[in-house]
């Protein structure tokens, strides 16, 4: 049983982390299970993620998986937080055109290890990430086309997914086309003021000018929130798994094809996400999905994305500053922030 | 907009400390890490963020408010004591305090949708796009491609 002092979620103690992990599996009725060492991972900024190898015996006989946990700290960047939504997804989109990792088990409590979690499959692969040495390419043209194409393809499945009658529908999020982006703007304007002790001007003019310009949704679709270079995994050419699904919700799909066109992902290339051009990104997500994105809308969820990536920048300054994290990431994102504002400027002149 | 200084050295402080200095096997790279805290801790008490940026911020804020109550009709800024005579601290609480009637013409403006409303947004919007160029030019371009590779230094 778990006392107080248990429910403690330190993100340090992986001993600890794999035997309530443990004590977990085996309150689910799972027999004979056996957790190897937790390996941190550093590279994310907002759930603590751990790799372990696990056995366990289900319907008399041994499985043996490589695994990830993934918890959402209390004192994490977006806490408080729930593991259903990017859970209840990934489960639902298992077996269909979009490559994810396989789920096992999940809880929005904190009884268990002390923070919500979930745990899936370990997915093997290299993450090409947007910022280069030089501010150049990151792909050489056959890897761009290669895996622009894929990256499209599994977001017109993404987009496709029929989650009505699902768990999926469940998830939150917007199903009024007329309130999605209304629905956005309100919630990044409430995390603004959860992660900001000051008004931001520039950002506040972001807000009003996002409401007097919000777009109607063409559908409503499952939206991953942060799709874009840095979040799948590579191996030998193919995308094996679309990561960091954690702002997923129902919502507005062209708002993903907007996120895909900031700056921040795409440094001195002149294609989004390094792939393609904004008219190209259209063209080809508009041939699989069978609708064509208005482009206006497009640059209007660009304008919006970029202005919740400056919030997301208030989130790490918050991180740093207030709930005492030391990851210097943290503090040089904050150190972004005019830059960023800037951004959020130039995307509403470009979607004006 | 800052993280405040004494944060921003205890921070690099405890990252020495907890994530760097217990993986650096090489005793003399250690003691130069220890250096760089020690530095940190003796020049932390000694330093802040420049005054007169904050200074000057202050001063074009009061002006641009006082403009927008002759356009707009907005209140016009209190100015309990002269600007030059605060601290830095208190430089930048009345900053944030402007920024906050600043926001608050914003939407004064946008709401009025005739020309006084629209020129009175052509003043505050040239304001904070002269703020943020002036505080991107004090701010180095990020090394996330570095940082994310754990490269270059």
């Amino acid at each position: 049983m778990d006392t107080a002092k248990a429910r403690t979620f330190d993100p340090d103690d992986m001993a600890a982390i794999g035997r309530r992990l443990r004590e977990f599996m085996t309150g689910l009725g799972l027999s004979g299970v056996e957790l190897g060492a937790m390996r941190r991972y550093t590279s994310g900024f907002s759930w603590a993620t751990y790799g372990f190898s696990a056995a366990w015996r289900e319907d008399g006989r041994e499985v043996r998986r490589e695994l990830i946990l993934r918890v959402g700290p209390p004192g994490g960047i977006f806490a408080p937080y729930r593991a259903s939504p990017e859970f209840i997804t990934l489960g639902a989109l298992t077996g269909t055109d979009v490559p994810v990792p396989g789920v096992y088990w999940y809880s929005d409590g904190s009884v268990h290890l002390g923070a919500p979690f979930f745990v899936c499959d370990f997915v093997a692969g290299e993450v090409p990430i947007p910022w280069t040495h030089d501010g150049g390419p990151a792909f050489d043209d056959a890897a761009r086309l290669n895996l622009g194409g894929q990256f499209v393809e599994a977001l017109a499945a993404l987009h496709g997914f029929e989650w009505q009658g699902t768990p999926v529908a469940g998830i939150g999020g917007s199903t009024d086309p007329a309130r999605a982006a209304l629905d956005q703007v309100d919630a990044w304007e409430a995390n603004l003021a959860r992660w900001s002790p000051v008004r931001v001007p520039i950002l506040e003019w972001a807000a009003i000018w996002l409401r007097a310009h919000a777009p109607v949704a063409p559908r409503i679709s499952i939206t991953h929130g942060d799709y874009r270079i840095g979040n799948f995994l590579v191996v030998d050419g193919r995308i094996t798994a679309i990561l960091d699904w954690e702002l997923v919700q129902l919502g507005d799909p062209v708002e993903d094809l907007g996120w895909i066109c900031l700056q921040a992902w795409r440094g001195r290339s002149p294609h989004m996400c390094h792939f393609f051009s904004r008219e190209e990104l259209r063209d080809r997500y508009a041939a699989l999905a069978g609708f064509e994105p208005d482009m206006a809308a497009i640059r209007y969820w660009e304008a919006f994305g970029t202005y919740k990536l400056a919030i997301m920048h208030y989130a790490a300054r918050h991180s740093f500053d207030a709930l005492g994290f030391n990851d210097l990431r943290l503090a040089g994102m904050a150190a972004q922030i005019p830059r960023m504002l800037l951004q959020v400027e130039q995307a509403m002149e470009r979607a004006a | 907009m800052n993280i405040p200084l004494d944060r921003l050295i205890a921070g690099m402080i405890a990252s020495l400390r907890v994530e760097v200095i217990p993986k650096i096997t090489d005793s003399y790279a250690r003691g130069q890490a220890v250096g760089v805290i020690d530095a940190l801790n003796s020049i932390g008490h000694r330093i802040e963020w420049r005054r007169e940026p904050v200074l000057a911020a202050v001063q074009a804020k009061l002006d641009l408010l006082d403009a927008m109550a002759e356009g707009i009709g907005t209140p016009r800024p209190a100015r309990p004591v002269p600007p030059e005579t605060l601290s830095t601290a208190a430089l930048e609480a009345e900053r944030n305090r402007l920024d906050a009637a600043i926001c608050e013409a914003l939407h004064a403006a946008h709401a009025r949708g005739d020309a006084a409303g629209r020129a009175a947004l052509v003043l505050l919007l040239a304001h904070i796009h002269g703020e943020l160029e002036q505080e991107k030019a004090n701010t180095r371009k990020p090394l996330f491609a570095e940082i994310a590779s754990g490269s270059g230094g």
